[in-house]
């Protein structure tokens, strides 16, 4: 299979290593070409994101070239000694290599397991390397089923089951409470980093209507700019909290922002209409009694966490149920492959077979004192010298499928490639 | 008689499979199934709808007075109901409760199978038919629209009291829900009104007088007419929302079903031919 993955992650590599690896998507073609340089031949696809940087191979030995391919990625950093590298870095090879290829796109080896999202750039990876033409009959067919195992993963287990971010949770509680998240008006009280991702992951679903509330309202405006919303005057807050269907509050005060007793005015102005409170600041904005006001529906940070802790344990639960999707996927994966090579080397054994008694006969039969044989005679000659080729190879055949049964073919390949010397006919070709 | 028997037993078991595959989805444990069971609602309720048409022919009378005709074709009107609103808009979940409902219906009705029963004959014909077909699509119509306000409930104390779990994922959101509240209600308040005008209609035709006013099953029907008025004003009117307005709706199902069933407990009925097999007004 001749199949081989190098590279670091956050379970080998601090970020401050990680970094130094890190492809840019923009940088991935050059960086390839540079890779191919020095191997020529080779397939590669080059998988770069904030926690792995990974270099699929065919037709390199990734074994004994690691100490290359390292440096290449790291960029000819001369800051690493080799046996530093050595413990950063992990090399897969054959086998080995695809069950991690697998692993990687179903999100089983994400931090977060089953985020779905390194499946995405696990794609835009492929197709960047299939543009700079860098993948071919090997890694081609690889990824495209480690693409279908990943989809299967993620559709017949609950690895993705339940949201596990804050900014994902919020916006799954609200497509609970509202249909429709165009028409709502999302307000966001406080310009925190948590609450403006959670705002893009609202705005991501539909929502267009954002009002920006900070005490600072430069800064307010700043956020409003970069969304799109309208910055609104702190003091303003309760005269547009009836207008708010999603309220995100993350301020850094160290008192209640926003009163049950407003929350009651503006869900009475509302006619009913519900509200979703989310409340991501430590110590809290909102009113804990305005939870129980009718319709009004409110998440503390501890909420969402806990709720992310128990999605967590559920996805690990799902777990060992992927891994044996995973594991028929290899064993599809190894049987395509090893099924491939098993055909190669019966036709190169057919070959030689034919070489050999063809060049054989043909220096017999020119023999002078056979020169007056008759051609039925000939015919037979040929006819045995055949049948005496075929016997010879008919038991070395039947072990070799064996053998491709077995899983051992790869073994066997490598004797029979030295013994009949096809490696070194297929130099000479 | 017997082949008609056998076929609705065909398909009122069409309807235990789909209840048994809509809860199974609602459950989580086929989370599929549900377009498939209602499907299997659609076909059982097509192969039920025609028993009922070789039974009114059969007794040359309009079904729908005996146990069996009643149940069945509230349940119908209820499939019907929300076979249509599926095709508008599709709302996961809602099968879940509506079609082990629908079941239940028909559970209650099948051994009132062979009971024949029928209007009086001066009241057979087509505006009788106008009458019992508008009350049952209003009836069907309501139902859907108080389902979905048991499902707000639901899905509202889910929400409330933070229970995430697999019934809270595949049920749909409140506003979707508030939604088929409001839009429903409306057009069972226009049918169950038409109902009642055609009514008084037949009762003018009957020379009936003050003791139509006071039967039982004209009472009840009248607070179930004027609980939907109050309901499509605080929607048309007042806009109001949410929980409140969702327990209006089970409230008004609970009458529904007093004015349609538990009326034939407690009172005799000048509807009293209507053989529910339940009380008074029943054999």
């Amino acid at each position: 299979m001749n199949v081989g993955v190098i590279g670091i992650s956050y379970h080998t590599a601090p970020v401050e290593v990680r970094e130094q690896a890190s492809v840019r998507p923009g940088e991935v073609p050059s960086m390839l070409q540079r890779i191919r340089a020095q191997f020529p031949g080779s397939e590669l696809v080059l998988v770069s994101t904030c926690n792995r940087t990974e270099l699929y191979t065919a037709g390199i030995d990734v074994n004994a070239d690691k100490h290359r391919l390292f440096q290449i990625l790291l960029k000819g950093d001369e800051h690493f000694r080799a046996d530093e590298l050595e413990k950063h870095f992990y090399v897969k090879s054959d086998l080995g290599a695809v069950e991690h290829m697998l692993s990687v796109a179903s999100s089983l080896d994400a931090m977060v397991v089953g985020e779905s999202e390194i499946l995405g750039q696990v794609k835009q990876a492929v197709g960047i390397a299939d543009e700079a033409g860098m993948t071919g009959k090997v890694l081609q067919p690889l990824f495209q089923r480690a693409f279908k195992t990943a989809k299967r993963v993620h559709s017949e287990t609950d690895i993705c089951r339940g949201r596990v971010s804050v900014s994902s949770l919020a916006v799954e509680f609200a497509e609970k409470v509202f249909d429709d998240l165009s028409t709502k008006t999302v307000m966001i009280v406080g310009a925190g980093e948590t609450a403006e991702l959670a705002l893009k992951s609202l705005m991501d679903r539909g929502a267009k209507d954002v009002l920006v509330l900070n005490r600072s309202h430069g800064r307010g405006q700043d956020l409003a700019d970069k969304l799109g919303g309208r910055a609104i005057q702190f003091d303003l807050l309760e005269d547009y909290l009836a207008r708010a269907d999603i309220v995100i509050s993350s301020t850094s005060a160290p008192h209640l922002v926003i009163h049950a007793a407003a929350v009651q005015r503006a869900i009475e102005a509302r006619r009913g209409k519900p509200m979703l409170m989310v409340d991501i600041a430590v110590p809290r904005d909102i009113d804990p009694a305005a939870a129980q006001i009718k319709n009004v529906y409110v998440y503390s940070i501890d909420d969402l966490q806990l709720i992310a802790a128990e999605n967590i344990t559920k996805r690990r639960e799902a777990v060992e149920q992927a891994w044996i999707i995973v594991r028929q996927g290899l064993a599809e994966i190894s049987e395509h492959f090893e099924s491939g090579g098993l055909r190669e080397v019966l036709r190169k054994f057919d070959e030689h077979g034919r070489e050999v008694c063809e060049s054989a006969l043909q220096r017999t039969l020119a023999k002078e004192r056979l020169a007056g044989l008759p051609e039925p005679s000939r015919e037979e000659i040929r006819e045995l010298a055949r049948k005496i080729v075929a016997k010879m190879l008919a038991e070395p055949r039947e072990a070799l499928k064996r053998a491709s049964k077995n899983g051992e073919l790869d073994n066997y390949v490598r004797i029979v490639n030295d013994l009949f010397g096809f490696d070194r006919k297929d130099s000479k070709k | 008689m017997d082949r008609e028997f056998i076929v609705s037993i065909f398909g009122v078991g069409c309807y235990v499979v789909a209840s048994l595959l809509a809860m199974a989805s609602l459950l989580g444990y086929r989370p599929k199934g549900e377009r498939a069971a209602i499907t299997l609602m659609i076909f059982g309720a097509v192969i039920l709808a025609g028993v009922l048409v070789l039974r009114g022919a059969g007794f040359t009378a309009i079904p729908g007075f005996n146990r069996f005709d009643a149940m069945t074709l509230y349940a119908l009107a209820l499939s019907g109901a929300y076979g249509i609103w599926s095709v508008y808009r599709y709302t996961r979940g809602i099968a879940g409760i509506l079609i082990p409902y629908a079941t239940l219906l028909l559970l209650c009705g099948i051994s009132a199978f062979k009971q024949e029963a029928g209007a009086p004959a001066q009241l057979q014909g087509a505006v009788m038919m106008l009458h019992v077909a508008t009350a049952y699509a209003a009836f069907g119509v309501f139902t859907l629209a108080s389902i979905s306000a048991v499902i707000y409930l639901m899905q509202d104390s889910n929400l409330k009291n933070k229970r995430f779990g697999v019934v809270w994922e595949r049920l749909p959101s409140l506003e979707s829900l508030d939604h088929i509240m409001s839009r429903l209600v409306g057009v069972a308040f226009l049918l169950l009104t038409v109902s009642i005008v055609i009514g008084f209609m037949l009762v003018c035709e009957l020379g009936g007088g003050d003791e139509w006013v006071r039967d039982p099953k004209v009472v009840a029907t009248a607070i179930l007419w004027i609980l939907l008025a109050v309901f499509v004003h605080l929607r048309a009117s007042s806009d109001r929302h949410g929980r409140g307005i969702a327990l209006v709706a089970v409230f008004g199902l609970g009458c529904l079903l007093f004015a349609f069933m538990g009326v034939h407990l407690v009172a005799p009925s000048l509807h009293a031919f209507i053989q529910m097999g339940l009380g008074a007004g029943g054999p």
